[in-house]
C-alpha cells in the first residue's frame, strides 16, 4: 500500500491556492455582514488568482510529477492554467460593474468561478482519464451554475437550463467514451492508453473507436464545434454576459487543452479519423460565420463567431503537427483576450441600458466618455477577432494558416481564409453602428455617470486591449513559450 | 460472498408484513361503510384534491440530502479497510469531509435547514 | 446463480417496461426503484458490491425521492393520456434503434480486452470488490477522491443559489 507524500502536491500547488482563496470566499461570505462586501470578495479572488499564477511561473520548467505520475506540472499543462487564471481574472474585473448593476448579489459567483478554474486546471494537468472527467465536471457544474444566476430572468433560466440538460448528456457520451477505452486498454492512464494504442491492430478493437468517438462528442460539446453546437447562441445570449464571457474563453480553451492531450500526443495519424475531423473543422467554421452574419442580437452574433473561432481551432487540430499544436495555444490565449474583451464592452451599461442589438450600438462613440473608451476598446477587439495585423488574432490565424499548408491542407487554408472574409461583415458592423450611425431617441439624453465599478471594468479591458496589441505586435515571447510547452508534450 | 443472511433477512421482511396483512385479511371482521371510509378517523377532512403542488423547499431539502448521501457513498470503502489503511488515509477522509462540512455550514449559513 | 440472473433481469426489465407504460407518474417512480433494486441484485452477482451499494444507496433512495418530489412539485396528475407517435417521436425511435442496431453490432464483433493487471476475477471475490475499491481510492486515486468533495461542494452551492427561494 503506497500513500501520497507532500512532495506530491508540489504540482497542484497553484490549485491548492485556489481552492482555499476559494473557501475563503465562502467563509468570509457567511460571517460577513452586508455593508461593504462589495470588495472584499472580488479583490480577494484577484488575489488568490495572482498568487496562483505567481506559483505556477514558480513550477514552470520544473516538469514536476505527483499523484502516481498523473499529475504533471509541465510547460504545457502551465502555460494553459496561466490562460485561464488570467482568464478569470478579467473575468472579475468585468462582474464586478454587471453584477452591481444587475442586482446578481451571489458573492458564491466568485467562489463558483475559481472552482471552474480549479476543476480547468486539474484537467488539464491531469494524465488520468478519471481526474480529467471529475476536472470537466466541476468546471462544468460551475458554469451550469453561473448561467442560472440570474433566477428573475427568463433568458437566464432557459440557458441554464438548456446547458444543464445538454451537457449533462455530454457528461454522459465522454463517461461511457471513457469506460470503454479503459475496457479496451485495462487502464485509465493516458500514458499507458497510449501506448496500447500505438501497438499494431490496436484499433481493429470496435471498442477503441467507439470510445475514442464518445470522447471527441463529449469533448466536442464543451467546445462547440459543429455539430455540437446547438446550445451556444441560446446559453451565451441568456447567460450574464461576464459568463458567457469566461465560457467562450476558459472553458474552450480548457476543451482543446485536453482535446489535445488526448489525440494529438501519440495516437498514430493514420488513426486520427482526418476525413471526419476535416469536416467537422469545415462545418464549424462556415456554420459559425454564416449564422453570426444573420443575427441581429450582438451576443449572439459573438456566440456564433466564437463557434467560427473553435473552427479555425479545429483545422489546427487537423493538422496535429508541432507548428499545429503551437498555433492552437497561440490561439486560445489570443481569443481568450479577445472574445473576453468583446462580451466586456457588452457588459457595461449605456446610459442605463444594456446594449442588446446593432441598433442599441448606434451612436455609441459618441454617447459620453466612458463610450468613448469603451468605442476604441471594442473596435480593438472586432478587428482582432476580425485577424487584422498588428493584432493578437492576425497572428494567431496566420500561424494555424501556416502549419496547415506547411502539412499539405491547401484547401482547408483556403476554406478557413474565405470564412475570415465571410467574419469580415458582421464584425466591421459593429465598428460601423458604434461610429457612423445616429443613435436613436436621442431627445432623452442624459448626462453618463461614470460609476466606479464601470471603471473597474474599463481598466480591466484596457489590459486586455494591451494584451491584444503586444500579442500581435511582438508574439515571438509567447510564441516561444507555447513551443517550449509543446516540446514537454510526448510524441 | 455469502448472501444467505440478506435473503434471510429479505425473506422474514417479507413473511412480517405479509403475514401481518394476510392474518387481517384472515380473521378481521370485516363490515366496511360508515365513519370507515372516511380519510381520517379524527381530525380535519380533506378539501379538494390532495394532488397539490408541494412546497419546493422539500426539493432543496430532498437536493441536500443526495449530495450528503453520495458522500456517504464515498466513505463505504473507507470503513471496509479502515484498520489496513490507518492514518494516511484517515487524513485523506478528514480532508474529503472538511470540504463537505463548508458546504454544510454554507447551506445552513444560508438558511437552507430552516423550514419557515 | 445464473435462475438468481434470470428472475432479476426478467423483473427489471418488466418494471422498466412498466415505468413507461403506467399512466400515473407515481407509479412510474415506484415501477423505476423496483428496477433499481433488481438492477442492485444483479450488480452483488457480478461480484461488484461496491456498484450495487451505491445504486440502491443513491439511485434507488436519493434520485428516485427527487424524482418524487418533482412529480409532486409539478402536480402531475395522471391524465390517462398515452405516448402519442408523431414524426419526432418515431424519428427519435428510428434514429435510436438504428443506434442500438449499431453498437450491438459493435459488440458482437470482434471485441478484446486490455490487461486486467492484478484485478482478477479471482482477486475481487478474494478481497470483496469495496475493499479493493477502498485501496484503490485512498491510494492511488486519492486526488480524484479528494476533487470529488470539491465537486460535491459545488453542487451545495448550486442547490442552494438555484433552489432556495428568498436568499438572505
Amino acid at each position: 500500500m503506497t500513500f501520497v507524500t507532500i512532495s506530491d502536491f508540489i504540482p497542484i500547488v497553484p490549485e491548492l491556492i485556489l481552492v482555499l482563496t476559494a473557501l475563503l470566499v465562502l467563509l468570509v461570505d457567511l460571517v460577513g455582514t452586508q455593508t461593504g462586501y462589495k470588495m472584499t470578495s472580488p479583490l480577494l479572488a484577484i488575489g488568490g488568482l495572482c498568487v496562483a499564477v505567481f506559483a505556477e511561473i514558480q513550477l514552470f520548467g520544473g516538469n514536476r510529477v505527483g499523484f502516481f505520475d498523473t499529475i504533471v506540472a509541465d510547460q504545457y499543462s502551465i502555460l494553459f492554467e496561466i490562460i485561464y487564471m488570467v482568464t478569470g481574472i478579467i473575468t472579475i474585473t468585468i462582474s464586478w460593474h454587471y453584477i452591481a448593476e444587475n442586482n446578481m448579489n451571489f458573492r458564491e459567483y466568485y467562489v463558483l468561478m475559481l472552482f471552474s478554474i480549479v476543476g480547468m486546471m486539474l484537467m488539464t494537468s491531469s494524465l488520468d482519464l478519471l481526474m480529467i472527467f471529475i476536472g470537466l465536471e466541476i468546471m462544468s457544474i460551475s458554469s451550469y451554475i453561473m448561467v442560472g444566476m440570474m433566477r428573475r430572468v427568463v433568458t437566464a433560466n432557459e440557458a441554464a437550463l438548456k446547458y444543464l440538460l445538454l451537457g449533462a448528456f455530454s457528461t454522459g457520451f465522454l463517461l461511457y467514451g471513457i469506460s470503454l477505452i479503459y475496457g479496451a486498454t485495462g487502464s485509465t492512464q493516458l500514458p499507458a492508453i497510449i501506448e496500447h494504442l500505438q501497438q499494431a491492430g490496436a484499433f481493429e478493437n470496435p471498442l477503441v473507436g467507439f470510445g475514442l468517438a464518445l470522447l471527441i462528442i463529449g469533448v466536442g460539446f464543451k467546445v462547440a464545434i459543429v455539430p455540437f453546437h446547438m446550445w451556444t447562441p441560446d446559453v451565451y445570449t441568456g447567460a450574464p454576459t461576464p459568463v458567457a464571457a469566461f465560457m467562450s474563453a476558459a472553458v474552450k480553451a480548457a476543451g482543446f487543452a485536453i482535446l489535445i492531450r488526448i489525440f494529438l500526443t501519440g495516437i498514430p495519424h493514420a488513426e486520427r479519423w482526418d476525413n471526419m475531423m476535416w469536416v467537422i473543422a469545415i462545418l464549424t467554421m462556415t456554420v459559425g460565420n454564416v449564422m453570426a452574419l444573420r443575427q441581429n442580437n450582438i451576443k449572439r452574433m459573438l456566440a456564433y463567431s466564437s463557434i467560427a473561432h473553435a473552427g479555425y481551432v479545429m483545422v489546427a487540430v487537423v493538422v496535429g503537427s508541432e507548428a499545429a499544436i503551437t498555433s492552437i495555444i497561440y490561439y486560445s490565449f489570443a481569443y481568450a483576450l479577445m472574445g473576453m474583451g468583446a462580451f466586456g464592452v457588452l457588459s457595461i451599461r449605456s446610459n442605463g441600458k444594456t446594449i442588446e442589438t446593432y441598433e442599441d450600438l448606434a451612436g455609441y462613440a459618441h454617447a459620453g466618455p466612458t463610450e468613448q473608451v469603451a468605442a476604441v476598446l471594442m473596435s480593438t477587439f472586432m478587428l482582432s477577432l476580425l485577424g487584422l495585423p498588428l493584432t493578437a488574432g492576425f497572428i494567431g490565424k496566420f500561424q494555424i494558416f501556416y502549419a496547415a499548408l506547411d502539412e499539405g491542407w491547401f484547401w482547408l487554408t483556403v476554406i478557413a481564409a474565405m470564412n475570415s472574409v465571410i467574419s469580415l461583415f458582421y464584425y466591421l458592423r459593429v465598428i460601423v453602428f458604434m461610429y457612423m450611425k445616429e443613435r436613436i431617441g436621442a431627445q432623452q439624453e442624459k448626462e453618463s455617470q461614470t460609476s466606479v465599478s464601470s471603471l473597474f471594468a474599463i481598466t480591466g479591458l484596457l489590459a486586455t486591449a494591451a494584451g491584444i496589441v503586444y500579442l500581435g505586435i511582438f508574439p515571438n515571447d509567447f510564441v516561444q513559450l507555447a513551443q517550449l510547452s509543446v516540446t514537454a508534450i510526448s510524441f | 460472498m455469502d448472501y444467505f443472511l440478506v435473503l434471510l433477512l429479505a425473506g422474514l421482511g417479507v413473511t412480517l408484513v405479509g403475514g401481518g396483512l394476510i392474518a387481517s385479511r384472515l380473521f378481521a371482521p370485516r363490515n366496511p361503510g360508515g365513519v370507515k371510509n372516511e380519510a381520517y378517523e379524527c381530525g380535519e377532512e380533506t378539501i379538494g384534491s390532495s394532488w397539490v403542488h408541494f412546497n419546493v423547499g422539500y426539493y432543496l431539502f430532498a437536493l441536500i440530502f443526495l449530495i450528503f448521501d453520495v458522500e456517504a457513498a464515498f466513505l463505504f470503502p473507507w470503513a471496509v479497510v479502515f484498520r489496513d489503511l490507518g492514518g494516511v488515509a484517515f487524513l485523506e477522509v478528514g480532508i474529503f469531509i472538511l470540504v463537505l462540512i463548508v458546504g454544510l455550514i454554507y447551506a445552513w449559513r444560508k438558511g437552507v435547514l430552516e423550514w419557515v | 446463480m445464473l435462475l438468481t440472473f434470470y428472475i432479476l433481469g426478467t423483473v427489471s426489465v418488466l418494471s422498466a417496461l412498466g415505468v413507461l407504460v403506467c399512466r400515473s407518474p407515481v407509479y412510474s417512480a415506484m415501477s423505476l426503484v423496483c428496477s433499481f433494486f433488481c438492477l442492485g441484485g444483479i450488480y452483488i452477482l457480478m461480484n461488484v458490491e461496491f456498484v450495487a451499494v451505491i445504486q440502491i444507496l443513491v439511485y434507488a433512495g436519493a434520485i428516485l425521492v427527487l424524482f418524487l418530489f418533482v412529480i409532486m412539485l409539478l402536480n402531475i396528475v395522471p391524465t390517462g393520456e398515452s405516448v402519442r407517435f408523431n414524426l419526432p417521436v418515431l424519428i427519435a425511435f428510428g434514429i435510436a434503434v438504428g443506434l442500438f442496431a449499431q453498437i450491438s453490432g459493435l459488440f458482437l464483433g470482434d471485441i478484446q480486452f486490455g490487461p486486467k493487471d492484478v484485478y482478477t476475477a479471482e482477486a475481487i471475490s478474494e478481497e470483496g470488490s469495496i475493499g479493493l475499491i477502498g485501496r484503490l481510492l485512498y491510494g492511488e486515486f486519492v486526488l480524484p477522491f479528494e476533487a470529488i468533495s470539491i465537486l460535491l461542494l459545488v453542487a451545495v452551492i448550486g442547490a442552494v443559489i438555484i433552489g432556495k427561494r428568498r436568499l438572505n
